[in-house]
């Protein structure tokens, strides 16, 4: 549905000059600073695919988004989405996507959100039938029934945003951009939010990418992560191979039965041979171990086994790596870990 | 959540030129106008404001017109009819909503939403314009009386100078409409037109002959304002209103209007698409 493949984007600006008369001699220099936004990345992404596009602020990811929309003509490479070269074909491209770019609106600011939405279905030419279909459905579904008469502008920014998405799918685009989408909203609109997205890409096989800072967006919605850094692709995969290539550690927490019987402090010799080691901590409760072990290589049935055969255990608990945890790290680093 | 299924998709749509998107257009003009109105109270103040303009004028005017008689060729009662046809024909297209709005829109960045619409920008631009001309007609035909009582209005001269009329004050929101346009696309450069649009209403109200007629102006002055497109918005349609334009030199005033129509057109598309390649959309 999308191909991607060399995509470059260089931005120039006037290079800003210092010392006496800056200001004046910025706007008549000719020096020009070159910034380079995306860098030679290339992707695939097949229909019905829901990718979590996502990287730092800054590594190019609107950048990419504005030139797969046909707003901005990349520097070189090429964009096939559905067919058409976006910037080449607007609007045929115009016709088959839709774009929420959640710092912004596409409403009206001072009509009601009926409005808005009118306007759209005329836009996209639905037949009046199927709008109002779409229309009472995303009204149920998005809650919006209270506020369809009110102007956008006293809308609150949760109430602006499930409008946003509603202008965005009303005309069931074959292909959603979601630009930071549940930016700013609290954790029920953001789950209405997910939900949302997630049964129109069910029902419609709406190709969907999504960008955004919260990585649970991406843990709930998206089978496929692509994670850039300064325009270029650092990773391009599932979020569980992502997990296991960069954190494959699980810890399990063990609490030995404190029958104020001694037991011999467990040790890295002990559980070594089941793929273990423990994890060092201040020592505050005793009773309390942590071991760290590889999800791909050891079961974490055949530790618990191996553990209660030698020490009498009050209860376990296992903790997964969590995906913010390794964007944090890779962003963090500025590159993926070795 | 319900459980509704929609088992019809909408088939692909084939992309169309925008004059076969009529009712798309018609529509964003029409939200326009209703958005005027959601400011009804500020329109009604503008409003208000060139009412006073032009009690203003007929007063100062008449008393000129007491002191020195025939000071202008065109009698006092014409003339006072002229000043009110022409700020009703300024008044009626203000077209600063929509280069305030469009102004709005690239500061923050929601342009992106126009550039991605099934209708291209420009025609988008153009129904907006549209849309508060009928918008401002519709409040103009409402405060007509009191128009009336603070300035003078009475018919066209003929049935002839009413069609010349007609055709002429197209041309003129044409014009209007084209320098507007412009002006807007500035702010895909610049992203700061406050200061331009200022100079711009300053200079197009006095240059365009709705406080004082082109005819009065001294030599040289009435030459540079002759070969600029101001006058063609406003001086022209309404001295033709009042028959201080008329026969063969009326017809030679429309030509004019039509050749700046072309001219500025295609300094308009242009611009518009020298902007398009150095678009850059605000914010990330």
């Amino acid at each position: 549905m999308i191909r991607v493949e060399g995509l470059t984007k260089e931005f120039t600006r006037p290079k800003r000059q210092t010392g006496h008369f800056a200001g004046l001699r910025t706007m008549v220099t000719r020096e020009v600073e070159r910034t380079t936004a995306v860098d030679d990345v290339s992707f695939d992404v097949q229909s019905g695919e829901m990718v979590g596009y996502i990287g730092p602020n800054g590594a190019g990811k609107s950048t990419t988004i504005k030139i797969m929309t046909g707003i901005l003509v990349p520097t070189s490479g090429t964009v096939e989405v559905g067919g058409v070269v976006p910037w080449k074909d607007r609007q045929r491209n115009a016709l088959q996507i839709g774009v929420v770019f959640g710092q912004r609106t596409q409403l009206w600011w001072d009509l009601p959100l009926k409005d808005s939405l009118d306007l759209i279905a005329t836009l996209y030419r639905m037949p009046p039938e199927l709008y109002r279909k779409q229309f009472d459905r995303f009204v149920d579904m998005l809650d919006m029934a209270e506020f369809l008469d009110r102007p956008v502008r006293q809308l609150s920014l949760g109430q602006r945003m499930r409008g946003d998405l509603a202008a965005a799918m009303l005309y069931q685009p074959r292909i959603l951009y979601l630009d930071e989408p549940t930016i700013g909203l609290d954790v029920v609109a953001k789950a209405t939010m997910r939900d949302f997205i997630e049964e129109v890409n069910r029902e419609h096989g709406t190709t969907v990418v999504l960008t955004t800072h919260d990585i649970a967006d991406v843990e709930r919605l998206c089978s496929r992560v692509i994670l850039i850094d300064h325009g270029r692709v650092l990773y391009d995969g599932t979020p569980a191979e992502l997990k296991l290539r960069y954190a494959p550690h699980r810890t399990l927490i063990v609490r030995v039965a404190g029958d104020g019987e001694q037991t011999d402090p467990m040790t890295d010799a002990d559980v070594a041979a089941f793929g273990a080691e423990i994890v060092p901590d201040d020592g505050a409760d005793p009773d309390l171990v942590r071991l760290r072990f590889e999800g791909g290589r050891t079961a974490a049935s055949d530790l618990i086994a191996a553990l209660a055969a030698r020490y009498s255990i009050a209860d376990v608990s296992i903790v997964e790596p969590d995906l913010e945890g390794v964007v944090r790290q890779i962003y963090l680093r500025q590159g993926l870990p070795e | 959540m319900t459980a509704v299924t929609l088992t019809t998709d909408l088939p692909p749509l084939a992309a169309r030129p925008w004059w076969r998107q009529w009712g798309a257009l018609r529509h964003v003009a029409r939200l326009r106008a209703a958005a005027m109105f959601a400011y009804r109270n500020t329109m009604l103040l503008f409003l208000g404001v060139s009412i006073v303009q032009i009690f203003m004028l007929k007063k100062v005017w008449g008393a000129l017109y007491a002191a020195r008689p025939g000071v202008l060729a065109i009698p006092l009662a014409d003339l006072i009819v002229y000043l009110t046809i022409a700020n009703l024909i300024v008044w009626s297209f203000p077209t600063q909503i929509v280069s305030r709005y469009l102004r709005e829109r690239i500061r923050e960045g929601s342009v992106v939403f126009d550039l991605v619409r099934p209708v291209g920008f420009v025609p988008q631009l153009v129904a907006q314009l549209v849309g508060t001309l009928g918008g401002a007609l519709l409040i103009i035909v409402i405060a007509l009386p009191v128009v009336a009582l603070a300035g003078s209005l009475s018919l066209p001269v003929g049935a002839q100078a009413a069609g010349m009329f007609a055709v002429s004050l197209l041309c003129a929101y044409g014009i209007a409409g084209l320098l507007s346009m412009m002006l807007s696309m500035v702010a895909f450069w610049t992203l700061e037109i406050d200061g331009l649009t200022m100079l711009y209403v300053l200079v197009a109200s006095f240059l365009s002959g709705a406080l004082v007629p082109v005819a009065v102006f001294p030599g040289a002055l009435r030459t540079v304002v002759e070969w600029l497109p101001f006058q063609a918005t406003t001086y022209v349609p309404a001295s033709i209103y009042v028959g201080s334009l008329a026969g063969p030199e009326a017809w030679r005033a429309i030509g004019l209007q039509l050749a700046w129509v072309v001219i500025l057109g295609l300094a308009a598309a242009l611009m518009w698409r020298r902007a398009m390649r150095r678009v850059v959309v605000q914010g990330g």
